[in-house]
């Protein structure tokens, strides 16, 4: 049982911009299957699949919550979500996948989101309230575009702090990055710029890794990448990759059967193994260790390091 | 035996040999000298860091500093890196204070100065023997009595080193023949 | 020296009957031998595996023998402060596993948002509790749950790029003591064992670990021989079990059959849904050599694997005095037959 048969039960487009469905299983059970705060649910959108995070309860819930930021300039699954879906039409999704988790040993969680990188947050800040975890929230968003904020002051009350200006933010989060007792974790989504600033920021005080984590799903805009030739060792056959189309895309469109899901670097489904050339890891699912190793990458994101790459299909 | 990298066994708990340098990447210290040459190493420490240090705890043995060790993290801020210098026992037992007061392995450095008598935890009894030992050797346990074996297996809890009943196959047997002989 | 063969409470088919056995060839090395669950696997003796909690005829009996392990030695039951929601986490979870698995002896129903009614029809018990709310549940949470399935439970939390053995109750160890591992991260428990690390087994393992979701259970199986049907053979009892290693060499070969068991574990590897942190079922099953040998394919591959076996693995396993006599006497009870 890896698919979800949901039902759109409510959708609320109160936020400019931001489209917040709820969904129920299509059978009708009361409960779905509980997930890991800060998962996300990769939903079958017209054609595509886009992975968004859960923001509602997490422990064998009635509904699945998720919230979508339209981007025009997007392959098209948020468009559809916005344009095409109404309360009553069914929707295919994946289970939950866990990749931005609360760490369990944390005594005290800071939580950081900037615009639609509210969403994970809001899904950790729920399950601290439930275990009654310290927590402190700063959530940077665009004025008039600010996503869940009720539901956060309810959950966090005094410890969500707001902020619509930059330098505020920068200001404030330097405060809070040198007041935090020993076995206290960071957690970070929000657009990249942010991110990177937030764990450099962190990495200056002498936050050390194991205490920061980060959530760049769906954030990011990978460039197109060079030009490259991938060479398939069982048959000898070269197929050229250009500029802007995946190795993923590459192999299926040569007629390889790779399996892949999210297309962005996180699942793990279409790993594939190298064995010649240099791979240009561009996934967040590989940790370093594997990518030094040098012998697998994610097709849906990474390309070569050079003219070519041979890899085992 | 398994490669003692592979082990729960530190490289410097067996060997009492050298560790990596420390890193400078905290934004405070806090320093912990055992023993004379515990001492001496945070002193040299104290001339070297960059950032600013927010305790040093010094003392005669673990058991000494292990209290205030606990005080000063529970106190300490992220940021913080902990450098702990003494003998190899000290060394473990002080690691085991700052991970269960919730220090995380990237901030900590463990210095041993030199090997000296080791805990071993008889699985057996519960009870605790202080002794100069090496993996593989065997001790009287101090509890039950019985002949124990080092094991390659260290407690990141206790800093114990693991000790099983070397000849419990055996032993058994050897007694009957010598009531019999 | 004697040891008294304790008699089993339940007829010798229904050990076999669903005995997990584990030899896929006539050759064993350790291997990442990971395979989803549950899957029922047909035996020639029957079948196992329909069910991630498997319950059979020495359910009572071994609740019984967990309870009494633990009051002699409350070092067997360890939950890290930080594993109180993965404790919840594991007992939600395996309740409604059982639910599923046995609706005619077992049900977990909801009564409100987070408290559910746990009724357990064997046990004749149930249990009214608030999730997260240690005040309704006797004991904590993973001591209660592990009053309902045969498994131990150990649960892994996973930080820095690693798992630790953060929580477990284990009274049926083969060979290690939980309460010495409990803090250590997944590597160094398996330090001790040959061969792990060098062949890349472990980390493999490892790796497979630390990128399972949830809903998605795996289970493997490992082995060893125990004399007599003694389920704690942990560390801590070393003195009471280890003198069996050499009295088996001096038993008749009537004897030898009855006492040498094939022990198996089924181990659940599950990556919790909540808490995040991977719950290891260890599962025990015994069966004497002389019930094994009633299954002729059994009886002549498992002798094929001890004969074979190298002799590091038999060394760590603890069976290097015996496999040979154990190999030996499968091969004969096939010819006298």
């Amino acid at each position: 049982m890896t698919t979800l048969e949901l039902v759109v039960t409510a959708l609320d487009d109160s936020v400019p911009g931001i489209r917040s469905m709820t969904l129920a299983a299509a059978d009708g059970s009361e409960a779905l299957p509980t997930y890991v705060p800060g998962s996300h649910l990769v939903v079958e959108c017209g054609g595509r699949a886009n992975a968004y995070s859960l923001t509602g309860d997490a422990v064998r819930p009635a509904t699945y919550s998720i919230s979508v930021l339209r981007l025009d300039g997007g392959a098209g699954g948020s468009r559809w979500i916005h344009d095409e879906l109404s309360v009553g039409d069914l929707v295919e999704a994946r289970l939950p996948r866990s990749a931005f988790a609360p760490a369990n040993k944390a005594t005290r969680h800071v939580l950081v989101a900037g615009g639609i990188g509210v969403t994970p947050i809001l899904s950790h800040v729920r399950a601290a309230d439930q275990w009654g975890r310290d927590m402190q929230v700063l959530y940077a968003h665009r004025e008039g575009h600010a996503a869940h904020v009720e539901e956060l002051r309810e959950l966090a009350g005094d410890r969500l702090e707001l902020f619509t200006d930059q330098a505020e933010f920068v200001a404030r989060l330097a405060e809070v990055l040198v007041a935090q007792r020993l076995g206290t974790h960071l957690y970070v989504c929000g657009p990249a710029a942010m991110i990177d600033h937030v764990l450099a920021s962190a990495a200056d005080l002498g936050w050390p890794p194991s205490r920061l984590h980060a959530e760049r799903f769906g954030i990011d805009v990978l460039d197109p990448g060079e030009p490259f030739t991938v060479t398939l060792s069982a048959s000898g056959t070269t197929i050229e990759v250009p500029s802007g189309t995946s190795l993923l895309e590459a192999l299926l469109d040569a007629g390889h059967d790779i399996p892949n899901l999210c297309r962005q670097g996180v699942c793990g489904e279409c790993r594939i193994p190298v064995v010649g050339g240099k791979p240009l890891h561009r996934d967040l699912f590989l940790s370093d260790g594997e990518k030094e190793a040098a012998d697998a990458l994610m097709c849906c994101v990474s390309r070569a390091e050079g003219p070519g790459l041979e890899v085992a299909l | 035996m398994p490669k003692l990298e592979h082990t729960s066994v530190p490289l410097w708990a067996a060997t009492g040999g050298r560790v990596a340098e420390p890193d400078h990447s905290g934004s405070s210290y806090l320093l912990v000298g055992v023993g004379a040459d515990g001492r001496q190493a945070v002193a040299t420490w104290v001339a070297d860091l960059p950032g600013h240090i927010v305790g040093q705890v010094l003392g005669d043995d673990a058991d000494s500093v292990r209290t205030e060790l606990a005080v000063a993290l529970t106190d300490a801020r992220v940021g913080v890196r902990v450098r702990i210098a003494g003998p190899v026992s000290s060394c473990l037992t002080l690691r085991g204070v700052a991970v269960s007061v919730g220090a995380e392995d990237d901030e900590l450095h463990l210095a041993p100065t030199q090997r000296d008598a080791v805990e071993v935890w008889c699985v057996h009894c519960n009870a605790t023997s202080l002794a100069d030992v090496a993996i593989g050797d065997v001790l009287p346990c101090g509890g039950c009595d019985r002949s124990l074996l080092v094991y390659h297996h260290v407690s990141r809890r206790t800093g114990q080193f693991l000790g099983f009943q070397v000849d419990a196959e055996t032993r058994a047997g050897k007694m009957t023949e010598e009531i019999a002989s | 020296m004697s040891l008294t063969v304790p008699a089993p409470t339940n007829p010798a088919d229904s050990l076999i009957a669903g005995f997990p056995f584990p030899f896929v060839e006539d050759r064993y090395r350790y291997s990442t031998n990971v395979s989803p669950s549950p899957s029922p696997v047909t035996t020639p003796a029957g079948q196992w595996g329909a069910a991630v909690v498997d319950m059979d005829g020495e359910y009572e009996r071994e609740l019984v023998e967990r309870k009494q392990i633990l009051a002699k030695d409350p070092g067997r039951h360890v939950v890290l402060p930080h594993m109180r929601g993965a404790a919840w986490d594991a007992l939600l979870t395996l309740m409604h596993e059982m639910a599923v698995a046995y609706p005619d002896r077992m049900s977990l129903t909801r009564t409100g948002p987070l408290r559910w009614l746990w009724e357990n029809r064997v046990l004749d018990e149930s249990l009214e509790f608030t999730y997260g709310d240690e005040r309704t549940v006797p004991d904590e949470p993973l001591g209660y749950i592990a009053s309902q399935v045969q498994d131990d439970i150990v649960l892994l939390d996973q930080r820095a790029d690693q798992l630790w053995g953060d929580a477990g109750v284990v009274t049926f160890a083969a060979d290690w003591s939980f309460g010495f591992d409990v803090g250590m991260s997944f590597l160094e428990i398996h330090g001790p064992v040959p061969r792990l690390r060098e062949e890349g087994v472990i980390t493999r393992a490892h790796e497979f670990l630390k990128r399972l979701q949830p809903h998605q259970p795996y289970r493997r199986t490992n082995w060893t021989l125990t004399i007599g049907r003694r389920l704690d053979v942990s560390t801590e009892l070393y003195p009471e079990w280890g003198p069996d290693r050499e009295m088996i060499q001096e038993v008749n070969d009537a004897e030898f059959g009855q006492l040498v068991n094939l022990r198996v574990e089924v181990q659940h590897l599950i990556r919790l849904p909540e808490s995040g942190a991977i719950m290891f079922l260890i599962r025990t099953y015994m069966l004497p050599l002389e019930q094994l040998a009633t299954i002729e394919e059994w009886r002549v591959r498992t002798a094929e694997v001890l004969a074979e076996l190298p002799e590091d693995i038999a060394d760590y396993k603890g069976i290097i005095k015996y496999r040979d006599r154990a190999a030996a006497w499968l091969r004969d009870s096939g010819s006298a037959s």
